[in-house]
């Protein structure tokens, strides 16, 4: 007894002393292998020490998260109920427990466990503001915004909140929508504890839902550096480059899942991005990774509804729309989400519908108004739109789309820029340079609309609006709301923006193919309810360009030669000497988006075409896909004529698949198209090859250089016979009419230009020249046809307006010659008498004798002395 | 109203004087670079050619001073020169071509020591002219609007005191000497103000077309008055910038009475038009052009009238 007295009396308390310190020691070991990413050692130190009774709140967090961010939740949760169970006033046990539930779906549990978390435990703000997440997932968000104010007026109240508080704080704030007050409360917390990777990642996700990307990755980057492994850090880093830095953003991915295969928000976010490539069946496999984590996740649920409304399949859509509402009735983001969608499919006003669904449900959801008001621009509701958007601009001032788009809206209404109605547009150009543009903006709309309307056999529904704006950023907020569109136009199926000529670098941009291809955009997008897919109408457009005058849109550049080639197999050399590929016309492909490589690139089949446009793997990719697209519709056309095209169009508008249309409208199936498009493609450049091209153009410039015309003439004639198409910096057409020039034979060079100029629209002074040497040769129509192609690379040249007025005055085209004369007034030619002057003469050769006597008025209040001005006003009078 | 005022008040300071002429100084600065250099001895020699070829004046009435030649003594013994060359009834263009700066006061960079804008004011002051024309091509050269200020002056600067970029606006200026090609009212002669608004356009279109940020803002002053840019109106403008041509200013005289009678009743109706364009913004716009219409169309008979005379 009295050895066994003294085991109870005196060893007993040593022996528990020392496995409190060995707990301790455990528990801190265990802590910060939790902290620091070894989560697998973090487990193994601290389950024994809570499956042994330890109530610490430290260690049991750092045990759930250790489970958690490993995926163990089904682990997590067994563990959890059971000690729960076992020791029911265990508020750090049922905080945990109560956050596992939630997790995985049952709620119900969840809110059970943190209920009995008592209100003066250390963790009870965390259980708190978990059951305020809890209620706002299963759409009780007036409950859940009593408790986070219970939160905030608690912190207000208390001098000294805890550190560890100081997230649940700020994150009740944000919930809130205090976002100043959430941002200062998440600064102090990661300066009280700046090891605390959770405030990292939670203040980063505050700053990019207020659209402070790059600031959120710095944070989570910074929690990074605290833990390594942490996927919630990798995976929100990783969503804010997705659309930036696509190969970054996969690293990232991968790596989440390699730490936490199960993690449901990796698994959404996956969906996320497969949905946007069109890759629906990938997207559901996601999708069903997250819901059996947790079946009741809103956000699965509704991706998986996104996905079925982009296939056109409303039983499945309805049956998930129905699910997300069954377990979040506020869940509006499925409505934004599909608003959302529904602009990636240009169904604008599908995206207004939805969007007004989102509003429905929550009328504070600020991103869904933002969209509203967005696309009721887009559809033509102007004054609803922008009321809309300044209501979202009140309710989220940090919205830079709504700011953005408010703030351009704002120089609408303070008139800087001009309204006009044509015939069949109302258009929008900046006062500045809205008189010089607007003749030849009116008279080439007017065509557009009349020769398509025509041609397609539809007539567009109005109101179509027009605007050009001449600063890029404009026309980008106007197109996205933000900046860096790399794009020259958009249209948006009633509305359609662009670059005006003066927002691009001099003879970089044709303004009137562009504006042409724009429009052609409203014929398809109309005529199929906006159904056409992305490829067949950009390639409908480029196609049109082509059509509408000689040398618009774009021709086989090198990287499409490039391109076709590999496809057909034939060889490429690595570097054709002499030839730099041109990256112009539809801009930039868009930043960080294709890590590929054209070197290895081929034409994609129709069934992947869009993924050329959408999803690019290579820098170019957009630009051959438009190339290759357009293209598709020459074939089309030479093989079963234009009126396929328009059965393919029906086809679309009937609701069916490219597949069908194939079918349907040619005949054959897609894959058989390709097959025989490829091999047409194929013949076209079977002769071309860019090294002897190089070689050849080298060859002709030196013996141009040196005199040697004949030399130059055959090496840069044989140049421009193998390679007729290439027609950019550095091509064989310019020296070959050099080299005619020199030799004095103004003919061939003439002819060499018009060529030239048939597969070029960016060359001013061969434009001119060309006009000239027509106009020698005694061809006034060609030369004023030269000149004018001119006149849409270069609208504000005085030089060439004028000398085309003259041209066209000559010819007694005096409506076209009026043109001149207005833009040439509009442009403030210095010789303003002679302008009016003319203008008089074509108005009233055009019958407007009204205008020609205000017109010589004109010419006379400046110069009343001018002779010719004189004699006209009498003739008038007579 | 007040417009007419103007106009009638310049009409009585400035009559027609007979044998009145035309001298001018050209002086081009120190261009410190080839690029530089080759560029002013362009324009200054362009601008020789352009008076003496397209606008009249006598060979031994533009002095070019450049290299050497261009230190301040030479610019001060040039001036002496010229005062025994022009009389109180003749107009004196004075054309500064090169760099300049400001600091205080306006300076064209030249060999040595630099004259200020008060200096060649007085340089000016010296020779006593009837009305004086100064033309700066230079960065900075605003600045001598307030140094070289004068009742009789026309001052005409490339940009404004704090711009120190290189300017384009002298190009533009010339370009509309030559030919006449600023001649926009088609009298014959080029008016300081054609010309000004002829080269600010150019500039403008320029910058618009290089899609660069304009680095140049010219201005134009007159009779001691503020200085205005191009964008005013015409009917805003400095009427001594409107009547006074860079073209060398020599009257002509007809010894046929009949012919002379036509040509003054032909001026009646110039100013009646004149008097009527000033009125402009104060008539409705119908009625100006009605009576615009008639004051022309008496104006194109006149004109008949004396080409048929001519014609005897």
């Amino acid at each position: 007894m009295k050895r066994s007295a003294f085991i109870v009396f005196v060893l007993l308390p040593l022996l528990l002393l020392s496995c409190a310190a060995l707990w301790q020691s455990d528990s801190t070991r265990g802590m910060q292998s939790a902290r620091t990413g070894d989560y697998a050692a973090a487990v193994r130190a601290l389950e024994p020490l809570v499956a042994g009774g330890s109530n610490d709140a430290a260690s049991v967090e750092s045990l759930y998260y250790s489970w958690i961010r490993q995926g163990e939740y089904t682990k997590a949760k067994e563990r959890f109920e059971a000690w729960a169970t076992a020791r029911p006033n265990a508020a750090p046990i049922r905080l945990a427990a109560g956050r596992i539930n939630r997790l995985t779906g049952n709620y119900a549990a969840a809110i059970t466990h943190l209920g009995a978390v008592p209100n003066n435990a250390d963790v009870a703000t965390a259980a708190s503001f978990e059951r305020a997440q809890i209620l706002e997932e299963t759409g009780k968000r007036s409950e859940a915004e009593t408790i986070y104010n219970r939160i905030v007026q608690t912190f207000l109240n208390t001098p000294n909140t805890p550190a560890r508080n100081l997230i649940y704080v700020a994150g009740s704030l944000g919930a809130l929508e205090q976002f100043d007050d959430a941002n200062n409360v998440y600064r102090t917390a990661v300066k009280t504890d700046p090891k605390n990777a959770e405030a990292w990642v939670a203040w980063g996700e505050l700053l990019t839902r207020k659209y402070k990307e790059s600031d959120g990755i710095e944070n989570y980057k910074k929690a990074l550096e605290i833990d390594p492994k942490m996927p919630e850090a990798r995976l929100n880093y990783a969503k804010n480059v997705s659309n930036t830095d696509a190969e970054k953003a996969e690293e990232l991915f991968t790596e989440v899942i390699e730490v936490n295969p199960n993690m449901p928000t990796a698994h959404t976010f996956a969906a996320t991005q497969f949905i946007e490539s069109e890759q629906y069946e990938k997207a559901m496999d996601s999708i069903n990774k997250a819901l059996a984590v947790n079946p009741q996740m809103a956000e699965a649920f509704s991706l998986a509804a996104t996905s079925y409304y982009l296939q056109g399949n409303s039983a499945e859509f309805n049956k998930y729309k129905d699910r997300v509402l069954a377990a979040n009735p506020q869940y509006s983001k499925l409505y934004y989400t599909l608003a959302e969608s529904a602009v990636s499919v240009r169904l604008y006003k599908d995206a207004v519908a939805m969007a007004r669904e989102a509003l429905k449900i929550n009328p504070r959801d600020w991103d869904a108004m933002t969209t509203l008001g967005i696309n009721l621009q887009r559809i033509g509701q102007e004054q609803e739109g922008t009321e809309v958007l300044e209501a979202a601009f009140k309710g989220d001032p940090y919205n830079v789309w709504a700011g953005n788009t408010l703030n351009l809206l704002d120089r609408f209404s303070r008139g800087e820029f001009e309204r006009f109605l044509t015939p069949h547009f109302e258009v929008k150009l900046e006062k500045k340079e809205s008189a010089a543009l607007k003749p030849y903006v009116t008279d080439l709309l007017e065509k557009a609309h009349r020769t398509l309307s025509a041609k397609y056999k539809f007539t567009p529904q109005g109101p179509l609006t027009f605007e050009m704006f001449p600063d890029h950023g404009d026309f980008e907020v106007r197109a996205v709301g933000l900046t860096g569109l790399g794009a020259l136009g958009v249209c948006f199926g009633n509305l359609f923006v662009m670059d005006s000529p003066t927002a691009k670098e001099l003879d970089h941009f044709n303004w009137g193919s562009t504006l042409w291809h724009e429009f052609t955009h409203i014929i398809t997008l109309q005529m199929t309810d906006n159904k056409v897919p992305r490829w067949f109408s950009e390639g409908l457009s480029v196609f049109e360009e082509r059509k509408a005058y000689p040398g618009w849109g774009d021709d086989m550049k090198l990287d499409y030669l490039r391109v076709v080639k590999q496809t057909a197999g034939q060889t490429v050399a690595p570097d054709a000497p002499g030839l730099e590929p041109a990256g112009r016309g539809q801009g930039p492909t868009p930043p960080g988006r294709p890590q590929g490589t054209i070197r290895a690139a081929k034409l994609l089949p129709i069934a992947e075409l869009n993924d050329g446009f959408m999803h690019p793997k290579y820098a170019g990719q957009v630009l051959v896909s438009y190339y290759q697209a357009s293209m598709v519709a020459e074939y089309i056309e030479m093989k079963w004529g234009f009126p396929a095209i328009l059965k393919m169009l029906e086809g679309y508008k009937a609701g069916k698949k490219t597949d069908q249309v194939f079918r349907e409208a040619l005949s054959i199936s897609p894959e058989a198209f390709d097959t025989e498009f490829f091999k047409w493609m194929g013949e076209k450049t079977a002769t071309i090859d860019p090294t002897k091209y190089g070689r050849l153009l080298k060859e002709g410039s030196q013996a141009l250089g040196d005199n040697d015309l004949d030399k130059a003439i055959a090496s840069l004639k044989e140049a421009v016979d193998m390679y007729p198409e290439y027609s950019d910096e550095g091509n064989a057409w310019e020296p070959l009419a050099e080299a005619y020039l020199k030799k004095g034979n103004k003919a061939a060079a003439a002819e060499t230009l018009k060529k030239y100029l048939s597969y070029s629209e960016l060359s001013f002074a061969s434009y001119v020249k060309l006009s000239e040497l027509l106009e020698e040769s005694g061809d006034k129509a060609g030369a004023a046809k030269a000149l004018e192609g001119g006149m849409y690379v270069r609208p504000m040249d005085l030089k060439g307006h004028a000398k085309l007025g003259s041209l066209l005055l000559d010819q007694k085209q005096y409506a076209s010659a009026a043109r001149e004369y207005e833009t040439l007034i509009a442009l403030k030619t210095p010789d303003r008498t002679t302008a009016y002057y003319l203008l008089a003469q074509s108005y009233l050769g055009d019958g407007r004798r009204d205008d020609a006597r205000r017109a010589v008025l004109s010419a006379l209040d400046i110069a009343p002395n001018y002779e010719p001005a004189q004699k006209l006003l009498l003739e008038i009078r007579k | 109203m007040k417009h007419c005022f103007r106009l009638c008040a310049f009409l009585v300071l400035f009559p027609v004087i007979a044998l009145a002429d035309s001298s001018a100084l050209i002086i081009q600065g120190v261009g410190g670079s080839d690029e530089h250099e080759k560029k002013f001895a362009k324009w200054s020699t362009g601008t020789r050619d352009v008076l003496i070829q397209d606008l009249g004046f006598s060979k031994d009435r533009v002095v070019l001073l450049s290299g050497d030649a261009t230190r301040k003594e030479s610019v001060q013994k040039a001036f002496d020169q010229l005062k025994q060359q022009v009389k109180a009834q003749d107009t004196f263009l004075l054309f500064l071509i090169g760099h300049g700066s400001f600091d205080a006061d306006y300076k064209l960079n030249i060999l040595g020591a630099d004259l200020t804008g008060a200096e060649y004011s007085k340089l000016i002051d010296s020779l006593n002219p009837a009305r004086a024309i100064i033309v700066s091509s230079t960065p900075s050269s605003g600045g001598m609007f307030e140094s070289m200020k004068g009742k009789n002056r026309i001052i005409v600067a490339a940009s404004r005191s704090g711009e120190k970029e290189d300017t384009v606006f002298y190009e533009h200026f010339l370009a509309g000497l030559k030919g006449a090609s600023a001649d926009e009212d088609k009298d014959k002669k080029v008016s300081v103000w054609e010309a000004f608004k002829y080269a600010t356009s150019a500039v403008d279109r320029f910058y618009k077309e290089k899609t660069l940020i304009m680095t140049e803002h010219a201005g134009l002053a007159a009779a001691g008055a503020a200085q205005v840019a191009a964008t005013v109106g015409d009917q805003e403008a400095p009427v001594l910038a409107r009547i006074t041509a860079i073209n060398a200013d020599r009257d002509v005289t007809v010894s046929d009475p009949k012919l002379q009678a036509l040509l003054n009743q032909k001026k009646d109706i110039d100013t009646k038009i004149e008097q009527l364009r000033l009125q402009k913004n104060l008539l409705p716009e119908a009625e100006y052009q009605n009576r615009l219409e008639d004051l022309v169309l008496e104006l194109a008979r006149k004109n008949q009238e004396i080409q048929e005379q001519q014609k005897k």
